[in-house]
Order: C-alpha cells, then sequence, then structure tokens
C-alpha cells in the first residue's frame, strides 16, 4: 500500500509541498491574509494575557466612553471595555468559523463519498435530499432553524451545519466520481482492497485539497452568517463578546458612540478578508493547472 | 429530442424537491418551542380562549393529519392564516413579495451590469492596478456583513451627508398625496406606467441604498467568478491558437474568452439569487424596507409557523426557479451538457 | 428607450433636490402630523388589534361611551352624554348622544354599541378578555335608539374605565355587516378599513408602509380651534433611524425611541423632549414555585443585592424613576410610604446565610424578550450583583413568543428569573395587583412568577366588588405590603414618558394623558413654527 500511496503522490511529494509553500507565499495579499489569520488565532488563544479589561466587567459609571488611552476601542452602554470585547470576542467567532466548517466536513465527507462510490438508488437519495436543503438559501433555513431550535450560539451553530453539509456533500462527491476511475483505484480494487478501504487509503486523501480550499474561505461565510444570526437576535446571548451580537448592541448608537459598531465591524471584515485571501492563496498553490 | 427532454426531466426533479421541502419547513416550524397561539391572543388570554382558538387553526391535531391538510391547503394557494397579521398568509405575502422582488432584482442587475464588466476588467488588466482595485473591491464585499455596510451606509450617505433618504420604499407625504395604483406591487413599473412622477421619484431614490448594500456580496462574487473563468479561458490552447493566427488581442479577448467565460458566471448568477433572497432578509430589516424579509424576521420572532412556512416557500420556489432557468438557458447556450 | 432612462433619472434627480431643500424649511407640511412607529399595523379592527400600534389608530378612529378628561385620568361623557349606576353596582344605562354621524354618514345608536360589545364577546381575541370578566351576550340591552342598558354579570368596580379602552369602541354595525362573509362577523373587511365615528378617516393602508389618516369634517367635536388634517402613522423599526430621521425632520415624532435614548437627543436643533408621567412598570420576576427562588429570603437577599443606582443612572441615564410597589405613582391606590429594597450588599449577604447559602454556590436561569435592549442590560446588572452572592446567573434571550412560552407555560419548566413589564389597559389597581399577584392567574403574562398568597386573594377579591373608593384604596394598601415583604419582584423602575418630537408639534404635553401615552389623540396636536 505504501508504495502506491507514493506512485499517487507522484513520487515527488516534498518537493510538490516545497512548490506549494513557494506558491502561497509568492503573492503579497495571501501573506497578508495568512498574517491576518495567525494573528487572529494568537490573540484568540492568548486573549486573557492581552486583554486589558475582564470582558463582561460592568462598569456604570464609565458607560458609553470615546475612544481614549484607558479604553483604545471605547466602552460600551455596559461600561465595559470594548478592545477587550472584541479580543475575547475572536475566540468565540474563529470557533464558531472552525467547528461548522469541521463539523460540515465530517458530515459531508462520508455521505458524499459514500454517494460517489455506491452509485445507482444510494447516489440518487442522497442527491435529493441534499437538493432539497440547497433548495433554501442557507441563511433563510439558518434563520428558520435557529428560530426552531431557540436562540444561543451553540443552536445557530448546529442551524449553521445542518444548512452546510449539504454543499461538502456534494463537493465531496464530485471529487470522489472524479477520482474513482482512476488508475490506482481500479488496481487497487482488482488487488481486492475493500470498499471502505480504498476510499479511506485512496480516494480521500486525492480529494482533499478542494475540501481545503473550499472550508478555509467557508469559514469566512460562516462568521459572517453567525454574525448575521446574532443581529436578529438568534446567536449569542450576553454577556458573551460576539462580534455579530456587539454590532447589534452598537446599532442603536450608531450616530452618537459609533465605535460600538464601528470596532466588531472591523474585526469581522479583517478576519474574513484574512480567511479569504489565505483560501485564495491555497487555491492557486494547490490548483495543479496554474503551476 | 434532447434538450426538451432534458428540460422536462430538470422540471419534473423540482417537484420531489418541492415536497421535500414542505416537508422541511413543515418539520421546522413545529419544532419551534414556544407558543404562538397565546402569543397572538395576546397577554391576558385564558386558557379556553386558546384552546378554542388552536381547535379553528387545527393545531389541536395529529401533526401528520395537519401536514396533509397543510398540502392540501398549498394546493389550492391557501397558506393558512398568519397569527400575528390575522391575515391569510397568501395575502401578507402577494403584499410584501413584490417589495423583496423589486429590490433584489435591481441588486441582481447591478451584479450583472457591474460585476461582468468589472471582472473582465480585471482580467485584462491582470496584476496591473485596475485588477488589484477590483479584487480589493470583490474581496471586501464578500468579507464585509452585510448589516455593517447597510448601517455604515446609511449613517454616512443619509444622515450626514442628506443625499438620499434614510429608509423606507417610498416618502410618506409623497404616497399619501398620490396614492399608488397598484398593478405589479413594483412601485417603480406601477408609477411609471400610471404615470405617478412624484411616486416614481421618491422610490428611485429610497430603492438606491437599500439595492447597493444588497447587491455589494453577490457583486463581488460575479466579479471574482468573470475574472477566474476569463483568465482560465485565455489560458486554454484554442486561446492560444486563435492568437498565433495572428488576431489581434481584444478580438481574441471578446470573442471567444468572454463567451466562454460567460457560461460558469450564468451558473453563478442564478446561485448569487439565493445570496440576495437571504441577504434581503438582513437590508430590508436596516432599511425599514416593507418586503418578505422583514415580515420574515417579524413572523420569525412571533413563532408565527404559517407565516414562516410560507416565506420559506416562497423564497424557495423563487430560488429554484431561478436555478431552473440557469439550467435551461445553460443547456440552451452550451451543448455539450445537453444530454448528460 | 434612452428618452425614458434620461426622463427617469432626471425626475430622481429633482425628487433629491426637492428632498434636500425640502431640509431647511422652516414647518414643513403644516396640515400633515408624521409619527414614526417601532412596528406595523397589522389590523384596525377594534375587536381583535390588541397591541400599541393598532390601538393608536383604533383610538382615534373610533369613538368610545366614555373617554379620559384631556390629561386626567377621570372619565367624562363620549358618545354616552351622561350614564346611570344602579346601587347594586351591576347596571349602567347610557344615554346616547343624538346626531352624532360614522364617517360613512349614517348615526350612531344603541343597536350599534350592542353590536359592538356581543361582536367583540363572540369574537373573543385581543382586548376581550378584559370585558369577559363581567359581560356576555345577555349584558348589553338595547332600551331605545339612544338608550344602552349593561348589566354585569357581577359588580366590578373598574368597568367604566375598561369601556373608555379602545376595546370599548362603537363600531357602524350596518356597514360592517353589509361586508360580512363566511360569517366572519366582517372580520376580514374591518381589518383594513374603518366603521368609526371618531374625529380621523382612515384613508390609506399599507402594510408596514403606513398609515393615513384624514381628518372627518362631520365629526362631532367639530373643526374649530387649531388641528392637522393629515396624519401618517409610518413603521420605522431601527431606533437609530427614528433618531436620524427626527433630526433630519422627515417625521414629526419619533414613537420608538426608548428612555435610554433620549440624552442623544437632548439639545439637537429643532427637536424637544416631552416629558410626563407614565404608567408603565418594569420588574425583574422571580419564579416563586422553584427551587432557590421559592424562598422569600433568597429573593429579598437578591432585592438587597441589586444596584438600583447603577441602574439607574447608567442603564436609564436617570431618565426613569425606582419602581416603589407594584401600583406606580400617579395611579390612586399607590403608597407613597411603601417600603423600598435600598442597595445593602451586607444584609443581602446575611439573608444568604440565613437562607443556608452563605456562599451561594447555585447556578439560575434569566430570561429576557429580544425586543428589549433594556431589560438584556437589567439582566446582566443582575447578572454581576449576584456575583456577589456567589449566585452564577445564565442569561438567555427568547424571541417573542418563546418568551411568552418559557414564563407562562407552567413554572416547572420556567427560568427562575426573568425581565418584563406591564402597561395598563385601565385606569384601576385592579389591572396591577390583581393581574399580577392573583393565584387565580397563574401562568397568564400579568403572574408569571406563580406567587400565591391567600390573604392577598382574599383582600384582591374584596377591593374588586367594594363600591366604596376609600375601602378599596385600603385593600390595595394592604395588597402591596404584603407583596413587597414577599419580594416576588425586584421592583426595578416606573418609566416617566419621553417623547422626542419635532419642536414645531404643539398640543401634545397640555394633551398628554398616562392612560394613553402611546397612543395620543391626534384631534388634539397641530403643527406651529
Amino acid at each position: 500500500m505504501a508504495k502506491m500511496d507514493n506512485s499517487v503522490g507522484g513520487g515527488k511529494r516534498s518537493s510538490r509541498r516545497r512548490l506549494i509553500l513557494r506558491e502561497l507565499f509568492r503573492s503579497p495579499l495571501v501573506v497578508f491574509g495568512i498574517a491576518v489569520v495567525l494573528s487572529v488565532v494568537v490573540i484568540a488563544i492568548f486573549a486573557s494575557y492581552i486583554a486589558p479589561y475582564n470582558p463582561s466587567q460592568i462598569n456604570f459609571s464609565a458607560v458609553t466612553a470615546p475612544p481614549s488611552g484607558a479604553h483604545p476601542f471605547g466602552t460600551d452602554d455596559m461600561g465595559r471595555d470594548i478592545l477587550s470585547r472584541v479580543i475575547y470576542g475572536s475566540r468565540i467567532d474563529l470557533m464558531v468559523g472552525l467547528l461548522t466548517i469541521l463539523g460540515a466536513v465530517v458530515i459531508g465527507l462520508p455521505i458524499g463519498a459514500i454517494a460517489a462510490y455506491r452509485g445507482g438508488w444510494v447516489d440518487e437519495v442522497i442527491m435529493r435530499i441534499t437538493d432539497m436543503f440547497l433548495a433554501f438559501p442557507s441563511l433563510v433555513l439558518a434563520m428558520a432553524l435557529a428560530a426552531a431550535l431557540g436562540p444561543g450560539l451553540i443552536h445557530a451553530m448546529e442551524a449553521m451545519l445542518i444548512t452546510w453539509w449539504p454543499w461538502y456533500t456534494r463537493l465531496i462527491r464530485g471529487q470522489v466520481l472524479a477520482i474513482k476511475t482512476n488508475t490506482y483505484v481500479e488496481a487497487a480494487r482488482a488487488v481486492g482492497a475493500n470498499d471502505f478501504r480504498i476510499i479511506l487509503r485512496h480516494v480521500l486523501p486525492n480529494s482533499l485539497s478542494p475540501i481545503i480550499v473550499q472550508g478555509t474561505m467557508d469559514i469566512g461565510n460562516a462568521i459572517l452568517t453567525a454574525a448575521a444570526l446574532s443581529f436578529i437576535g438568534l446567536g449569542a446571548q450576553p454577556p458573551q463578546p460576539e462580534w455579530g451580537a456587539m454590532i447589534t448592541i452598537g446599532r442603536n448608537y450608531i450616530q452618537q458612540y459609533w465605535w460600538m459598531a464601528t470596532f466588531p465591524g472591523l474585526a469581522i471584515l479583517l478576519t474574513v478578508i484574512g480567511f479569504n485571501l489565505f483560501g485564495d492563496g491555497l487555491r492557486d498553490s494547490l490548483d495543479p493547472r496554474l503551476q | 429530442m434532447g434538450l426538451q427532454i432534458y428540460i422536462m426531466r430538470r422540471i419534473l426533479l423540482v417537484i420531489p424537491v418541492l415536497i421535500g421541502m414542505t416537508l422541511i419547513t413543515f418539520t421546522v416550524s413545529h419544532l419551534i418551542p414556544g407558543d404562538p397561539v397565546a402569543l397572538s391572543l395576546g397577554p391576558h388570554a385564558h386558557k379556553d380562549q386558546i384552546v378554542a382558538y388552536r381547535h379553528e387553526l387545527g393545531l389541536d391535531r395529529p401533526i401528520y393529519v395537519q401536514y396533509v391538510i397543510y398540502l392540501k391547503d398549498l394546493f389550492h394557494g391557501d397558506f393558512g392564516k398568519s397569527l400575528t397579521t390575522h391575515r391569510p398568509v397568501a395575502e401578507d405575502l402577494r403584499e410584501y413579495f413584490p417589495a423583496t422582488f423589486e429590490l433584489t432584482l435591481l441588486a441582481l442587475a447591478i451584479t450583472v451590469f457591474m460585476g461582468i464588466p468589472l471582472g473582465i476588467i480585471s482580467a485584462v488588466k491582470r496584476n496591473q492596478w485596475l485588477d488589484h482595485i477590483s479584487r480589493i473591491f470583490s474581496l471586501t464585499g464578500v468579507s464585509v456583513p452585510i448589516f455593517w455596510l447597510g448601517l455604515l451606509l446609511q449613517m454616512v450617505i443619509s444622515y450626514r451627508l442628506g443625499w438620499l433618504p434614510m429608509n423606507g420604499r417610498v416618502g410618506a407625504q409623497i404616497l399619501a398625496s398620490h396614492p399608488l395604483h397598484t398593478i405589479t406591487g413594483l412601485y417603480i413599473f406601477d408609477s411609471l406606467f400610471t404615470g405617478n412622477w412624484p411616486v416614481l421619484g421618491s422610490s428611485l431614490a429610497h430603492i438606491i441604498l437599500p439595492a447597493i448594500t444588497l447587491s455589494y456580496a453577490s457583486l463581488a462574487v460575479v466579479t471574482r467568478m468573470v475574472r477566474s473563468s476569463m483568465l482560465d479561458v485565455m489560458e486554454q490552447e484554442y486561446v492560444r491558437t486563435a492568437r498565433a493566427k495572428g488576431l489581434i488581442e481584444s478580438a481574441v479577448i471578446y470573442k471567444h474568452a468572454l463567451k466562454n467565460a460567460l457560461i460558469p458566471t450564468v451558473t453563478v448568477i442564478g446561485l448569487t439569487f439565493g445570496m440576495l433572497l437571504g441577504g434581503a432578509f438582513l437590508t430590508e430589516t436596516i432599511f425599514s424596507w416593507p418586503g418578505m424579509g422583514r415580515y420574515a424576521v417579524g413572523t420569525i420572532t412571533s413563532l408565527d409557523f404559517p407565516a414562516i412556512m410560507g416565506v420559506a416557500l416562497i423564497v424557495a420556489i423563487a430560488y429554484v426557479t431561478a436555478n431552473l432557468l440557469v439550467d435551461v438557458f445553460y443547456a440552451l447556450i452550451d451543448t455539450r451538457i445537453r444530454y448528460s | 428607450m434612452k428618452k425614458l432612462v434620461v426622463g427617469v433619472s432626471l425626475i430622481a434627480l429633482l425628487a433629491l433636490i426637492v428632498g434636500v431643500v425640502g431640509l431647511a424649511k422652516t414647518v414643513p407640511n403644516p396640515d400633515t402630523l408624521i409619527w414614526a412607529a417601532y412596528g406595523g399595523v397589522d389590523t384596525v379592527d377594534p375587536s381583535i388589534g390588541y397591541d400599541v400600534e393598532a390601538a393608536r389608530v383604533v383610538q382615534n378612529v373610533y369613538d368610545r361611551l366614555v373617554r379620559y378628561n384631556g390629561a386626567s385620568t377621570d372619565l367624562i361623557p363620549g358618545l354616552a352624554t351622561k350614564w346611570d349606576i344602579s346601587t347594586d353596582g351591576k347596571t349602567y344605562t347610557f344615554y346616547l348622544r343624538k346626531g352624532v354621524k360614522f364617517h360613512d354618514g349614517t348615526e350612531v345608536t344603541a343597536k350599534d354599541v350592542k353590536f359592538s360589545f356581543d361582536r367583540m364577546l363572540k369574537i373573543n381575541k385581543g382586548p376581550s378578555w378584559i370585558y369577559t370578566q363581567d359581560l356576555d351576550l345577555n349584558s348589553v340591552k338595547v332600551i331605545d335608539a339612544y338608550t344602552v342598558q349593561i348589566t354585569l354579570t357581577h359588580a366590578y368596580a373598574p368597568f367604566l374605565y375598561t369601556i373608555a379602552y379602545v376595546g370599548g369602541s362603537i363600531m357602524n354595525s350596518t356597514l360592517v355587516m353589509s361586508h360580512e362573509t363566511n360569517g366572519d362577523l366582517g372580520q376580514a373587511w374591518l381589518q383594513k378599513n374603518d366603521a368609526g365615528s371618531g374625529p380621523y378617516v382612515m384613508t390609506q393602508w399599507v402594510p408596514n408602509v403606513q398609515v393615513v389618516l384624514k381628518k372627518f369634517a362631520d365629526y362631532w367635536q367639530g373643526w374649530g380651534g387649531k388641528h392637522v388634517s393629515t396624519v401618517i402613522i409610518k413603521p420605522v423599526t431601527e431606533v437609530s433611524d427614528q433618531k436620524m430621521m427626527l433630526q433630519r425632520g422627515d417625521i414629526d415624532i419619533a414613537g420608538g425611541i426608548d428612555v435610554d435614548q433620549i440624552p442623544a437627543m437632548r439639545g439637537k436643533p429643532g427637536v424637544t423632549i416631552f416629558k410626563g408621567p407614565s404608567l408603565a412598570i418594569t420588574y425583574i420576576g422571580f419564579n416563586c414555585q422553584k427551587k432557590y427562588t421559592d424562598n422569600p429570603l433568597i429573593r429579598r437577599a437578591f432585592s438587597y443585592a441589586f444596584d438600583y443606582a447603577g441602574v439607574l443612572q447608567g442603564v436609564l441615564r436617570g431618565n426613569a424613576m425606582l419602581l416603589q410597589g407594584p401600583v406606580p405613582k400617579g395611579l390612586w391606590g399607590h403608597d407613597d410610604n411603601l417600603f423600598m429594597y435600598p442597595t445593602d450588599l451586607k444584609k443581602a449577604k446575611a439573608l444568604m446565610a440565613a437562607a443556608g447559602y452563605p456562599d451561594g454556590g447555585f447556578t439560575l436561569t434569566f430570561a429576557y424578550y429580544t425586543g428589549s435592549d433594556i431589560n438584556r442590560r437589567l439582566g446582566l446588572a443582575l447578572q454581576a450583583a449576584l456575583q456577589e452572592l456567589g449566585v452564577t446567573l445564565k442569561i438567555q434571550g427568547y424571541t417573542h413568543a418563546a418568551f411568552y412560552q418559557q414564563v407562562t407555560n407552567g413554572w416547572k419548566d420556567a427560568p427562575e428569573v426573568f425581565a418584563w413589564g406591564w402597561v395598563p389597559d385601565y385606569a384601576d389597581p385592579d389591572d396591577y395587583v390583581f393581574s399580577m399577584f392573583a393565584t387565580q392567574n397563574w401562568g397568564t403574562p400579568g403572574n408569571a412568577t406563580y406567587y400565591s398568597n391567600p390573604v392577598l386573594d382574599k383582600a384582591l377579591a374584596a377591593a374588586q366588588v367594594a363600591t366604596d373608593h376609600q375601602k378599596r384604596v385600603e385593600f390595595y394598601m394592604q395588597a402591596q405590603a404584603l407583596i413587597v415583604s414577599d419580594a416576588p419582584w425586584i421592583f426595578v423602575y416606573q418609566n416617566e414618558r419621553f417623547l422626542a418630537m419635532r419642536d414645531w408639534v404643539k398640543g401634545f404635553a397640555e394633551t398628554y394623558n398616562p392612560m394613553l401615552e402611546r397612543m395620543p389623540n391626534f384631534y388634539n396636536l397641530y403643527k406651529e413654527g
């Protein structure tokens, strides 16, 4: 088996990897994207060390204070430090983005692979089910589901997961369909390896790169959707410093206390741009046609 | 044979999807915890009053019976009665759908008529400053929370600069003094058709900001799509051949690359229609736009499930129809996929 | 085609210029008043509409037998010129004003009164709960064309107040019944049409866009003095929009700006802030049956821990007053000497120790309705206060319907703590104390705390049937003392009514009535530079 893997990679896997990396860092925009993503990850991990205040600390004597030395991003309507909340918010938004996409891949991967590999009625049924889900604009379906499950971050994530998995199921199905007829798969089958093993060892590893690309870009989408759900009141619950929820609070005050909605909005914008650029870069470097 | 059969098959395939959709919306709306009936009757409703109203609405029957009844009514164009507006949902939708449709249509127009040229420019001037600007523009588009963008635009353009109305669909006094005779429910069309110029001017001024807000994300997607498919096609063999034959550069671009790049773009436009419908929910909330999205947000918070299902169904039908049209169009322009 | 496009753009440009120039004028459209509402008007049927958006239209399109006297909560004749009450307090005889016209020109007579009450009882939705307490289909009798007799099923002191509410609106029976379909008593038609005799006629109803009211030339009070001929009610759901539109002069009155937003509007050119008393109250309720919050010691401890001053300043921006007991200031029956819990952490800790939880160590859930930004912050404030007692408070927002369900569907599944408010339907302490603390009202949005006290129940029942006013006052004072010491609520605040409006709107302050705080009589308003 190991031998076969080598032949799949083309026998020069390490040089390919180097090529990918070189490609990835060639564009300054992509480098910027990677830097943003890395920074957000670092900020999220070390939030408790970086944030100057406790993000939930109420201070009635410093309500809606404008940006200053003590509070670089100002304070909100409960006197909480917005910079600290934005910093802690990175944890929530990053987690929502990562977990949603990871969950969608975990669900979509086996289902899509089985659909493609088995074909026939199994494929037909699975595809019709995904059709039904994909017939709804995802935000509309997520809203209805989140409302049904009850407001809260976890429920919002569940709702997003339900709307997202069919996309990955289809993506993976397409990949597997393309690879399944390749000679090395045929060869493995001829050798007598069972289906499960073939999918696991041969088909999946070779369909991963488009999933990684799609997933990276989708993290941004998931963050945006979660923020939208919070905006309608179906997402994060107080005092969670989720960025979308912070914009929601700030929108009532946008005219006097502009900082309340502006900074969390910028945080979302920057983070999502980061993931999009990162995903762009990955696609360009993983896409064999451009090499 | 061929094409007609493909189109028939494609239309027939929509039916199980539609039935599935009713199943999903029905399940979802009945999962909802909460007592919409009690809510709709107000804070003092007695228990017997609630029981009576539940009975009137048929909510005391087994769930599968409710579903069958729902489907049967749906067949007759009856979406049930809204618990918040106390009106037939179909009537509400007739009222609110045109507003959303008008907004979405204009946003779609902006998306197509700006997105395609931008994408072409970007591809032709690859890695030049025009390309960079257009890429940053579209990158921001897919990364910005739409509701945040709407708030900022409204704040700057309407409030600070005073260039455009804040919100709503038409000026209050203009509509009060020049009542609009409704034909389609699309204010721009109706006022144009009946010669109601004050309402036309006011509607146009009111729709600009929400349409821009709504279209930005899909505009970005289309721009990127056109750019990358143009680049793909330009790399391809026959373009090189055409070039080798000595055709001048711009002719190559327009004749070959653009034509081929438009095929995937058409598909993307079908998909962005769904994005626009979803985005309309947020845009309408920000701009107090009296459309289906705002109706939906209101009904979601009131757990008004006949209304939620009605909205979800209409949105899904619009979306499925759009994609059906796209597929048919696709089949017409691309013979290669006709028989698959 | 090209010409058309040019034409359209020119018109758009013109509209823009007109719009921008319009801002500079002093009193634009002096005869039109634009009220920005928070939500849309779903129905204008007096028997069904029970939210404030509906009530605002009904109030101005219809008349009632009795009405509030200007700014006071006393009742004066409306469609009835006078009335007699039998000694047992059960029979009311109303004598109708002659010559009052409905908007279609027919005269208001006794059969319309009977029709209106019977219709509401039959439909049995919206405001009908108020009337089913003491009326049935045999109650209203037509004596002659101008005399109506209403016999209550039992003596009920607040009756007259209940018919001053919009639910007691008198409808044009002939007109309504001529639009009846499938025995719906004209519901489909009346939802978007008017059948009233009030000062304004509803001429336009575009859902979620606007409602237009135009003056009714034959209104029985006449049109002497200053009035506006057109009122436009326009839903603007974003608070920030209402603020900006008011400053631009797009709207005359911003009806959706809550107290916490008022400071932002102070001193803005062209904007005045009306301030008046309000009978709306906001409280934090405890589930009095569930573990922990069933213990009055713990409830009292929480009441002592709450940061009243901080909330008053930080959340309400000083634009409200602390709530003293369940009956608000300004309504008869309020007790000026009633005990108010101060913030006293020592006492709170002592009470927790007495309850057996000196270090807290338990978790409670706080529920609020996500439409209310103030209630969210009350939760945050309580969360901070309870932290001091070692109690964890989990905050959970719910959509409107889900919140209802959560707090009213039996105490077992209800959250331990929640924030809610109350707006009166009729000017009687009965609508506060009985509605919200009687065991009989368990699981209604009134008594969502599942509070029960037999001594209290007895006092409240006695107060309902007593005909002597002083006696009733005493009953209610006694009741309030009982309630406060049991602390089923944290008594948070009583609203003061703030309304931001353009300075050219006149007549509001002089005629403001706290019973009609969000549905003023537009007849009293006019615009002047």
